[in-house]
């Protein structure tokens, strides 16, 4: 599959200086939010939307405009969330696209925001983008000035405000439902669905929660149709992904690539990542951020997008593809992962606030040469009282670290406890440099 | 609510939609285990315990039918493919819920190993030992060993102290944050939460002083595990070796109804018990740890004689036989009409009956009252007896179609349950409008709030009325059928509009307009008013009653009028007779006694269970003037100090009784020791003084009637059989006394303590198997709910007569610009606060400034002020509140207070002035 | 000086964002936490005081987030991430270069009150692994202990040329 031609998201990488609101607009930037407003209705960019087959790239991949059209009709006010909690271990996508195309951001989200009828909009963004946050309201105020935003906007009567509000350090204000906790000046913890956020979200209302790169797709929807956008990507996954190659490649980085891209195209070809470091085999490929279950050198040919990698029991994610060589401990890969759920659980539910705690110390044993025999059906156990019983995803997600790695590495467990008492000591983390 | 019917556990199950499925599962008598999940609080499916299949059948998306199997019947698929929470999966049709099955077992245990590895169990020193869910389910459903290293829990320092009254281990707690939720939802003090998040998670209180809120204790009970424990009962005894004894609780009208739990015969705890027509399953601190003065050392143990300056103990005999000579002597020489006897509104029916029938009959004196005299004290101006709530009225099955106003009344002072109640009816979506004059907690609750100037809330009453008439929300056919007066009042109200009306009020019309609509439209309408309406006295009350008539909101149940009038009993006081309008002849009310007093009208006197000398100057002076006086009391009080005999009587805990509530519900609470110090009950200190005098030859007189007079005629045969002759001063038991109140007094034919037994099998009583839900917490009620006696408006045939009027504005004056309000307080510092862990937290007296004002008067927060009124003067510490209206001082009614000496009525215009106090020798 | 005093138009202007006031906390407490050092128990009730709300719920939200700092930090709050797949590119490393340039153990403040340094999760900048923020502000290819010596020396010459720092990241520019 040949790279792209001409990017969708990253367009930084066609235009220079695009994050200079002159540079973009001379690009085009705010020509389609122009169209809409002026030429369109809400309903024609919903439908528009819906036909392109747009689906959200925070993970869960739901078709955008369908969850458009949830809204109940006539209810009032509505708003529209940015979800820029980007904090999926291996997932550093959001961040690009803000830090060098945050205009065609603004846009998508001035677009959507016209479609569902939401006067108001915020841009959930994590703490940690202190800097990212600064230069995203410094675009807005450029788009205020020139009254792309505000009231009355390109005369039609259309009122939007977009705010920026940052987090303060918690993965788990990336669920939907934690981040309108969190927006309302709560601890960010999830909410129960029903009522689902396009019925009552954000301080009860009406609520669309988007992804930062689904909403930088739309402004390109808009220009070019939906047809155009349908010609990247598979039928049922359309379009293109922002893929955050991280870990043992030659390369890493961001890249957008159609959907269906083969993994082993992204991560050995000239036009990606340029193969692995130090040229040590694959050993794991986390293909979706920290909650995909893991593949193997063995799953290289499988394509990337919803379907392809759902059947391989994983999934696409967030598009974060974390790639891990042979000098890694399938061990303490499950040990560090775990321990970022167990870092990150808010401890509303009693299977992800106990459950990961037990993971991370029978994991920590085993690694450090303490493991016991009983310890690998013990963990089977602990996450099967996890798995399906949780409250939300996260910990779920839990679940898939160490499942993967018993399911893919056993005898690394096995070893490990083995040799337990024989004055073995697992080392720290390997260092590949 | 339409009905939808499934299948749990093979049982089929009719329940309402929207049912949940671990309630539908109680009503079918299985048992699915929660921590999180409380009846009574909102499901939030956090604890996981409550994990079963849900089969549904399966749908057709193309015909959107049930798609039927080989087999003819639905096809059924696993909800979601996996297990669910049974407490927010509401229920539907065709359901087939497992609860049993090796993989709901599965994560059942599960969750239990989770939730163990963060406990310490050490069961063997915890409170909650012998009546913990966590225990229970652990038994039932939990692994047998841990296959979590001991070591690797998390160790926390031991109990540290949540607030002065509730103490947290953090070790035991498992985070099903019922604690947080009650205080947020139930209680409205949002005084808890969680510090940190994930393993670390604990609970905290940052409020000031923390754990803030007058409801602490009942988190204790709702605690699954041995987290919360009180300061009051902890390391006391283990729940094993308590003898739960029914009681109600004595210190205010709503009558919560309590468990005394005794070992031997000394109080260990204070529980709440069920009765969802009262106190559901809660009650407030004052209830919970307001109760050790029944074990207090300085509880009066023998009869005191006054020899000299000095009171002496005395024999029983010695004193009876004292009064009787003196009270003869003083009705022979001054006739009866020279005698007069105040009881207190906190003692039981029985002790009031026989205090007024031993003045009526006996000494036939009608100088009777419950009131104390005090100069801010307010007339008693009752609606209960007349508009009173509709027999059968269950607040806590009123919601949305319901309206109440609450007019004058800060409930969380005067009557804390009415909070819990009042939040419920809002939660459930029923309508509320606060009007008083100054803020209360209430206004948290989502309300209307209308902030009439102190003294102009009759005005806003009128504004309602007149919204009524103008906007034709009249129950036309009701007020034709019942209600006189109308076309007098609507000329009486002609030349007032809505508008000038609000502005006498000083309230928003608007907000006065919503207010009359939504009372008028609704299904139920209730009014309650408090001690700020009663300082407004007639004008306001008489607007009220119109209100609730026009509206047509009485004669109901869940409609009509709930005076929160002082006092645990008042309304029993009121319906046994023990006020100077209840006979045939008008006696004096404790004011008029006062003065009688020191002019010598009135020489003898016996004062019962009331403390009216204390804060009141004026009474000192009278009762010294008196020839003799005899005080019954549990402890020495400055009146008993004034005293010439003083009769120690038992406490709650040690005789039974009955009480009736503000809603009229006659409720028994039972003897939970022998008595103290062999003390007897205050209605046996009224027949040993009866039965003194008439050996002496006194002849009692026929009854004169109680009440409103019309009881004696209603006597039934079935008692009038059974109980002393009312002249024969023959009562054995309090039972003895209570079948004459219900042979004699209007209202109370059905309440005997057989009928006040039952518990009526209540739509809410629990389940047999919901121990889960509720052990530890509160007692279920065997032992009977009560009996709600019927307001006069109940029987169909009764007619009302509108009396609202316009009053003239209350008078300024520039002497004294401000205007001084008596604010209750639940936290009085008074004689039920002995030994009390709640001592650190009674009030002292101060006076609430308007934070403007108190700039404009140079006053800082806590330095002195100097106030005055046309009759004295006092100093007293000020507290500024930036949310009290300008012009309004408050003074709270606590010990100590010096209201008698500056109020010259129930409000009282003041100056105020920065107290420059004088050098006074230093060093 | 109280935070309205200081911060009054700042405040305003966040609050105009919002339909209900104590949506503000998280901005508030960034600010709060800035102006006196770390979260002090005052400075939570004078947020709370702010947006009207329970002081309880400001300390329960000062205590779930992971910026928000309740104990006292140095100025510059050092931030390593140590979560997949930093740790497998050198984090361990990067980590006990720091400990040893400080002299401080993680989770420690150095004596002068300069540096405070801690692991942390995922910083959405894996292709830079390891990762380093200071006061929120990204330094990346920390490859060596010359590097890290280097930018510790930037550090150390901004706090002291005078340069307002922000705990919070408020003024974070890279």
């Amino acid at each position: 599959m040949s790279p792209l031609a001409e990017h969708i998201v990253l367009r930084d990488l066609d235009i220079e200086n695009i994050a200079d609101f002159d540079v973009y607009l001379q690009h085009g930037g705010y020509e389609a939010f122009r169209t809409a407003v002026t030429e369109r209705t809400p309903a024609d960019i919903v439908q528009m939307v819906k036909d392109s087959g747009l689906r959200g790239r925070g993970g869960a991949g739901f078709p955008t405009g369908v969850k458009w059209g949830f809204l109940p009709k006539g209810v009032y006010p509505r708003y529209l969330l940015c979800n820029c909690d980007e904090s999926e271990p291996g997932t550093f996508n959001n961040h690009q696209i803000i830090d060098r195309n945050p205009h065609q951001l603004i846009e998508g989200i001035a677009i959507s925001a016209y479609a569902i009828e939401a006067n108001l909009a915020y841009i959930y963004i994590r703490g940690e983008f202190a800097a990212a946050a600064r230069r995203l309201e410094r675009a807005i105020a450029q788009a205020y000035a020139r009254g792309f935003l505000g009231r009355n906007i390109f005369g039609k009567g259309y009122d939007l405000d977009i705010y920026v509000h940052r987090g303060a350090g918690a993965y788990i204000c990336g669920e939907e439902t934690a981040l309108m906790e969190s927006l309302e000046g709560k601890i960010g913890q999830p909410r129960l669905r029903p009522p689902f956020p396009a019925v009552s979200g954000l301080y009860g209302k009406p609520t669309i929660i988007n992804n930062v790169e689904t909403l930088t797709n739309v402004p390109m929807i808009v220009r070019h149709g939906a047809a155009w956008y349908r010609r990247f990507g598979t039928e049922k996954s359309p379009g293109t992904k922002v893929f955050s190659v991280s870990g043992h490649v030659k390369r890493p980085g961001n890249y957008e690539a159609p959907l269906g891209i083969p993994l082993r195209e992204l991560i050995f070809s000239p036009d990606y990542c340029q193969g692995m470091r130090s040229n040590r085999n694959v050993k794991i490929i986390v293909p979706g951020g920290a909650s995909a279950g893991w593949l193997t050198a063995d799953d290289l040919d499988v394509t990337l997008d919803y379907e392809a990698l759902a059947a391989k029991g994983s999934m696409l994610g967030s598009g974060g593809v974390i790639v891990l060589d042979e000098s890694v401990s399938a061990v303490e890969v499950a040990y560090k992962m775990d321990e970022f759920f167990k870092h990150e659980s808010c401890g509303k539910c009693t299977p992800c606030r106990e459950g990961t705690y037990f993971l991370v110390k029978v994991l920590h044993r085993i690694m450090h040469g303490h493991g016991r025999r009983e310890d690998i059906p013990l963990l089977h156990d602990v996450y099967n009282q996890m798995a399906g019983n949780c409250f939300c995803l996260l910990g779920e997600s839990a679940v898939v670290p160490i499942r993967s790695a018993l399911r893919l590495f056993p005898h690394e467990f096995e070893q490990a406890i083995a040799q337990a008492g024989n004055g073995h000591r697992k080392a720290h983390a390997v260092s590949v440099r | 609510m339409p009905n939808v019917t499934l299948v749990i556990d093979g049982q089929t199950v009719t329940v309402p939609a929207g049912t949940n499925i671990v309630d539908a599962a109680r009503i079918a008598g299985i048992a699915i285990p929660v921590f999180c999940y409380h009846p009574k609080l909102k499901p939030v499916g956090m604890c996981r315990m409550c994990l079963v299949e849900v089969w549904t059948p399966k749908i057709d998306p193309a015909t959107r039918q049930a798609v039927i199997g080989e087999d003819g019947r639905p096809v059924m698929t696993l909800m979601m493919g996996k297990l669910q929470p049974g407490c927010v999966t509401s229920v539907s049709d065709g359901m087939e819920v497992r609860t049993t099955t090796d993989r709901v077992r599965f994560a059942q245990k599960g969750q239990l190993e989770f939730l163990l590895t963060s406990h310490p169990l050490d069961c063997p020193v915890c409170d909650k030992g012998g009546e913990c869910p966590l225990q229970n389910l652990t038994m039932q459903f939990g692994p047998s060993t841990s296959r979590f290293d001991y070591a690797d829990k998390i160790h926390f320092e031991k109990p540290i102290r949540l607030g002065d009254l509730i103490y947290l281990d953090r070790e035991r707690c498992i985070l099903c944050s019922r604690c947080v939720r009650f205080q947020d939802d139930i209680a409205g003090d949002p005084v808890l939460g969680f510090d940190n998040r994930g393993r670390t998670w604990e609970i905290i209180s940052k409020s000031d002083p923390p754990f803030d809120s007058k409801f602490s204790g009942n988190t204790t009970d709702i605690c699954p595990v041995g987290a919360l424990t009180t300061a009051d009962f902890r390391f006391k005894a283990r729940v094993w070796e308590l003898r739960p004894t029914p009681s109600i609780c004595p210190h205010c009208p709503v009558g919560c109804n309590i468990s005394l739990d005794m070992r031997y015969d000394r109080l260990m705890r204070v529980m709440p018990r069920e009765n969802d027509y009262v106190n559901e399953i809660w009650i407030c601190d004052k209830g919970r740890f307001g109760m050790r003065f029944i074990e207090s050392p300085e509880r009066l143990r023998q009869p005191l004689i006054r020899k000299g300056d000095t009171l002496t103990p005395a024999t029983w005999d010695e004193a009876i036989a004292l009064i009787a000579e003196k009270l003869i002597a003083i009705r022979t020489h001054a006739g009866a009409a020279a005698l007069g006897g105040l009881a207190s509104p906190d003692l039981p029916n029985e002790d009031l009956y026989l205090f007024q029938k031993l003045f009526r009959q006996v000494l036939r004196s009608p100088n009777l009252d419950f009131c104390t005299g005090a100069p801010g004290e307010p007339a008693i101006i009752d609606l209960g007896a007349t508009l009173g709530v509709g027999k059968g009225t269950n607040l806590s099955n009123l919601g949305a179609g319901t309206s109440v106003l609450v007019v004058g009344a800060d409930p969380e002072e005067e009557a804390p349950l009415y909070v819990l109640r009042l939040r419920g009816i809002a939660a459930r979506g029923g309508d509320l409008t606060i009007i008083n004059p100054y803020p209360t907690k209430l206004d948290r609750t989502p309300a209307r709030v209308i902030r009439p100037r102190a003294g102009a809330e009759a005005f806003v009453a009128l504004a309602l009325l007149k919204t009524l008439i103008e906007e034709e929300l009249i129950a036309a056919d009701f007020v034709t059928r019942r209600v006189q007066g109308f076309d007098e009042l609507k000329m009486r109200l002609r030349n007032h509009s809505v508008a000038s009306l609000c502005d006498a009020a000083g309230a928003p019309e608007d907000v006065v307009r919503s207010a009359a609509y939504a009372f008028a439209k609704a299904d139920n309408g209730i009014i309650i008013y408090g001690r700020v309406a009663l300082a407004s006295g007639a004008d306001l009350i008489d607007a009220l009653a119109d209100l609730a008539l026009l509206t047509g909101h009485v004669g109901r149940p869940n409609n009509g009028v709930i005076p929160l009038i002082p006092g645990a009993n008042a309304r029993g006081a009121l319906d046994m007779g023990v006020h100077p309008g209840a006979g045939k002849k008008r006696g004096l009310t404790a004011r008029e006694m006062w003065a009688a007093a020191r002019e010598g009208r009135l020489r003898g006197m016996i004062i019962a269970g009331m403390d009216p000398v204390r804060d009141n100057p004026a009474a000192a002076e009278a009762l010294d003037a008196l020839e003799f006086l005899v005080v019954q009391d549990i402890f020495l009080t400055e009146t008993a100090q004034h005293a010439d005999v003083v009769l120690p009587t038992a406490s709650i805990a040690g005789r039974e009784g009955t009480l009736t509530n503000a809603e009229r519900r006659v409720q028994r609470f039972r003897q939970a020791r022998i008595p103290e110090f062999n003390t007897p009950a205050g209605w046996d200190v009224a027949q040993r003084i009866a039965r003194a005098l008439i050996a002496l030859g006194v002849k009692p007189t026929a009854p004169d009637g109680q009440g409103d007079g019309r009881g004696a005629s209603r006597t039934l045969a079935k008692t009038a059989a059974t109980t002393a002759s009312s002249d024969q001063w023959d009562y054995a038991v309090a039972g003895d006394v209570a079948d004459e109140i219900a042979a004699t007094v209007h209202g109370y034919a059905d309440t005997t303590y057989e009928s006040l037994g039952l518990t009526r099998k209540p739509q809410w009583g629990r389940q047999p198997n919901e121990a889960i839900f509720y052990d530890g917490t509160s007692y279920e009620n065997t032992e009977g709910v009560g009996v709600q006696i019927a307001a006069e408006a109940d029987n169909p045939k009764a007619t009302f007569t509108l009396r609202a009027r316009v009053p003239p504005l209350f008078a300024t004056n520039d002497a004294y610009p401000y205007t001084l309000l008596a604010a209750p307080r639940a936290y009085d510092g008074r004689a039920w606060s002995r030994d009390s862990k709640l001592l650190p937290r009674m009030v002292t007296p101060h006076l609430i400034l308007n934070a403007d004002d108190a700039t404009a008067l140079g006053i800082a927060p806590g330095g002195l002020v100097q106030i005055a009124s046309e009759v004295g003067c006092a100093v007293l510490p000020a507290q500024i509140d930036r949310n009290l209206p300008r012009g309004l001082a408050l003074m709270p009614d606590v010990d100590g207070a010096p209201l008698s000496r500056v109020q010259t009525g129930p409000l009282t215009r003041i100056a105020i002035m920065a107290h420059i106090s004088e050098t006074v020798g230093t060093r | 000086m109280s935070l309205i005093e200081k911060y009054g138009a700042e405040i305003e202007s966040i609050l105009a964002r919002y339909p209900q006031k104590r949506s503000a906390v998280l901005p508030l407490l960034f600010i709060a936490q800035d102006e006196y050092g770390y979260l002090t128990d005052a400075a939570m009730r004078e947020v709370a005081d702010l947006l009207d709300m329970p002081p309880t719920d400001v300390f329960e939200v000062a205590g779930f987030y992971s910026l928000l700092y309740t104990q006292p930090v140095g100025r510059w709050v050092l931030q390593v991430c140590d979560d997949v797949p930093c740790a497998f590119c050198g984090a361990e490393d990067l980590i006990a270069t720091l400990q040893e340039k400080l002299g401080i153990p993680v989770d420690q403040t150095t004596p002068d009150g300069m540096f405070t340094l801690q692991r942390v999760k995922c910083l959405a900048d894996c292709d830079h692994a390891p990762v380093l923020q200071a006061n929120l502000e990204y330094y990346h290819d920390l490859t060596t202990p010359e590097k890290v010596e280097a930018v510790l020396a930037e550090l150390r010459q901004r706090a002291e040329s005078g340069e307002k720092l922000s705990i919070s990241g408020r003024y974070a520019d890279r």
